[in-house]
């Protein structure tokens, strides 16, 4: 085996950088970190570049959730996706350091369901991505990342209240399956683990790669794939020095950095690879780089009960339904952090503070609706995309439904008072909330956000119908490949990690069994 | 538009004192000190587009939320009970979205200090260690910042 490799900070650099691969992976998320892992224990000479910056698990562990939030995820989590015609704006949320959007998770996982799969298959012609074929791949991640069952002692007082209510109206809550390991349910994993119980890839794969010889470089942005008549050779970009300014520097001095590499993996997430696509001139041959992004679009419900729920006592996630599936609903417990619960409450002065002193007597349940792709990446001014997202008039038409379903969800548990995802709406008991009219609630003042982001270099049969072949093949060029969320060829109705780190799972072995062209 | 990030911060704290105030008036003003240093930390290593975007939350606040009481901009010119009213109502516009970028993050904030998860009734003693839930106490908090500012991440201009 080769010598084991190392993390290593583009800001540490001093002057520019060229290095050499067999492998070049742009992004350390749920698939590049795959990719990164399982190639460079087949051998090859791999380096990861990352955007972001690292931040060591044990120094995760410090952070409170602000710190967090400011330091790993992607505009400390207020990138937005334009709503256009009668859809709300969306708050997505991504990560943007060493682990990608898998150290922000709640850690959940689902494999891909069984008939988003045959749609592949029948409709899209992938024969590859079926039950069958796809049931190894899974198993061989859910071996490395641990995915467990949530127990019944870690559901929070404010889940198990959700869950009796559902029952009550005939809906069959299941347990969740996350990865975790040692998990003492203190429901804060999307802003660091305090006891690095989250499995997420660089707790998992990216020590593996590192193992077995890959370097990562953090703080190192990548500008463009390097292309050579119809193959890609490399990358090149730009060591980030620190500054994070609102203006231009125009004067300052940039550190280059330029990787040669047989192979290129992009996996920059669904917000960045179509970007990076489109710079290296891939976009101007295929028109579906950065189009048919799906979001999940995801609402929340607050509730409040006569006694106190201690909503942050027990695991973040713990138990969902499918029973609304057939609707294209999907209903997931979560717990979100006292600030946001207080930033929800309507008001200002005495009224917010009032609204504030209810938290601990808050339950919170979410649902997300199963899209058809209606979300555009485009580049934008500066480094970060313009996102717009248009819903069709049958996924608007959900947004009242799940809103109706889970209060009335709440209030079979017992609630006092819910509070629905409007802005500026106060707390309603039963007989408000019947007489809601969330039918005509202005897409404006709606709450809406996304965790998952998909599909702007989707998989296919072709180049005519997509970006990428079912083997992870940019069309068109050799030696590339997208290996993240922008290549799942439709919405999946379920937080998609696991489907993203089979998928990219398959793609290696698909590259360590082919040699570069 | 407060263009350095001195304005940005007095207009956030003209914002807080509105947003946090009880019956009996604003939140401790050793508090909002807290908040405010918390705030830029959290600008720094937020990123530019973070500061665009809370700029142009406080900029409507400060600027058009007066109007809604009848008031002559800025929002530090209006009592606190006046602010609270002004920005009510400007929530409940199409102006409510903005807006709530700016609340969320100093909601963000203030909801971490001991003494508000005190007041609110967030408490986790004896429940796990330090660290867990949003609690790391002022002590630990100023550890973690300056450990991990200085050595970690830098982001240092």
């Amino acid at each position: 085996m080769s010598r084991p490799g190392t993390y290593l900070r583009g800001r540490d650099h001093r002057g520019d950088l060229t290095l050499e691969a067999d492998v070049v992976v742009v992004g350390s998320g749920a698939g590049g970190a795959v990719v990164a892992a399982e190639l460079a224990e087949a051998g090859h000479r791999v380096i990861v570049v990352e955007e972001g910056p690292r931040v060591a698990p044990e120094e995760i562990q410090r952070l409170r959730p602000s710190q967090h939030l400011a330091r790993v995820w992607r505009d400390a989590g207020m990138t937005v996706a334009i709503g256009v015609g009668d859809t709300p704006a969306i708050n997505v949320t991504m990560g943007r350091a060493v682990g990608g959007s898998s150290i922000v998770t709640g850690a959940v996982c689902f494999r891909t369901p069984e008939h988003v799969l045959d749609t592949w298959v029948k409709e899209r012609g992938l024969g590859n991505l079926s039950v069958a074929h796809l049931a190894p791949l899974f198993d061989a991640v859910e071996r490395a990342v641990n995915v467990e069952e949530v127990p019944l002692t870690q559901r929070s007082r404010g889940t198990a209240r959700f869950c009796e209510g559902a029952e009550k109206l005939g809906l069959v809550m299941e347990p969740l399956r996350r990865n975790t390991k040692g998990c003492n349910g203190c429901g804060r994993c999307n802003f660091g683990c305090p006891h690095g119980a989250k499995m997420s890839v660089d707790m998992t794969y990216l020590p593996r790669a590192i193992a077995a010889g890959a370097d990562v470089w953090s703080d190192a942005l990548v500008d463009r794939v390097l292309i050579e008549g119809d193959r890609a050779v490399g990358v090149e970009g730009t060591l980030a020095d620190g500054a994070r300014t609102l203006l231009p520097r125009p004067f300052a001095k940039k550190r280059r950095f330029r990787i040669r590499a047989g192979r290129v993996v992009v996996a920059a997430g669904s917000y960045h690879t179509p970007l990076l696509l489109a710079r290296s001139g891939v976009a101007a041959k295929n028109p579906h780089v950065g189009r048919h992004m799906t979001l999940h679009p995801g609402f929340r419900m607050f509730a409040r009960f006569e006694e106190r729920i201690e909503g942050w006592k027990g695991a973040l996630q713990s138990a969902y339904t499918r029973s609304l599936e057939r609707e294209g609903l999907t209903l997931v417990g979560l717990f979100v952090p006292p600030g946001v619960l207080a930033a929800t409450m309507p008001g200002f002065g005495p009224e917010h503070v009032r609204g504030a002193a209810k938290i601990p007597h808050l339950a919170v349940f979410g649902g997300i609706l199963h899209d058809e792709g209606g979300g555009t990446v485009r580049p934008g001014p500066g480094r970060e995309p313009i996102a717009t997202y248009r819903m069709l008039r049958e996924e608007r038409a959900k947004i009242p439904r799940l809103m109706r379903v889970m209060g009335d969800i709440f209030f079979a548990a017992g609630a006092k008072e819910v509070f629905p995802p409007i802005i500026g709406q106060p707390g309603v008991d039963a007989d408000a909330f019947r007489g809601l009219d969330l039918d005509h609630v202005p897409s404006l003042r709606i709450e809406c956000s996304s965790q998952h982001p998909l599909g702007t270099a989707r998989m296919g049969l072709s180049a005519e119908s997509s970006v990428v072949s079912d083997d992870g093949a940019v069309w068109g060029l050799r030696n590339l490949f997208v290996a993240d969320g922008s290549i799942v060829p439709t919405s999946l109705g379920v937080n998609p990690q696991l489907t993203i780190m089979a998928l990219a799972t398959r793609i290696a072995w698909g590259m360590r069994e082919r040699r570069a062209a | 538009m407060a263009l350095d990030r001195e304005g940005l911060k007095a207009q956030a704290r003209v914002f807080a004192e509105a947003l946090f105030a009880r019956e009996s008036g604003p939140p401790p003003a050793a508090r909002l000190d807290w908040v405010m240093a918390e705030l830029d930390d959290f600008l720094e290593h937020g990123g530019p587009r973070v500061e665009l975007l809370l700029r142009g939350g406080l900029a409507l606040a400060t600027w058009a939320a007066p109007a809604f009481v009848g008031k002559l901009p800025p929002l530090s010119r209006l009592s606190v009970e006046e602010r609270c009213t002004a920005l009510d109502r400007l929530e409940h516009t199409p102006a409510g979205l903005p807006l709530l970028a700016v609340k969320a993050t100093l909601c963000f904030l203030y909801y971490e200090h001991p003494d508000t998860l005190r007041e609110t009734g967030i408490t986790t003693e004896g429940e796990g260690e330090p660290g867990c839930l949003v609690t790391l106490g002022a002590e630990g908090a100023a550890a973690a910042a300056g450990s991990i500012g200085a050595a970690a991440i830098g982001g240092a201009r």
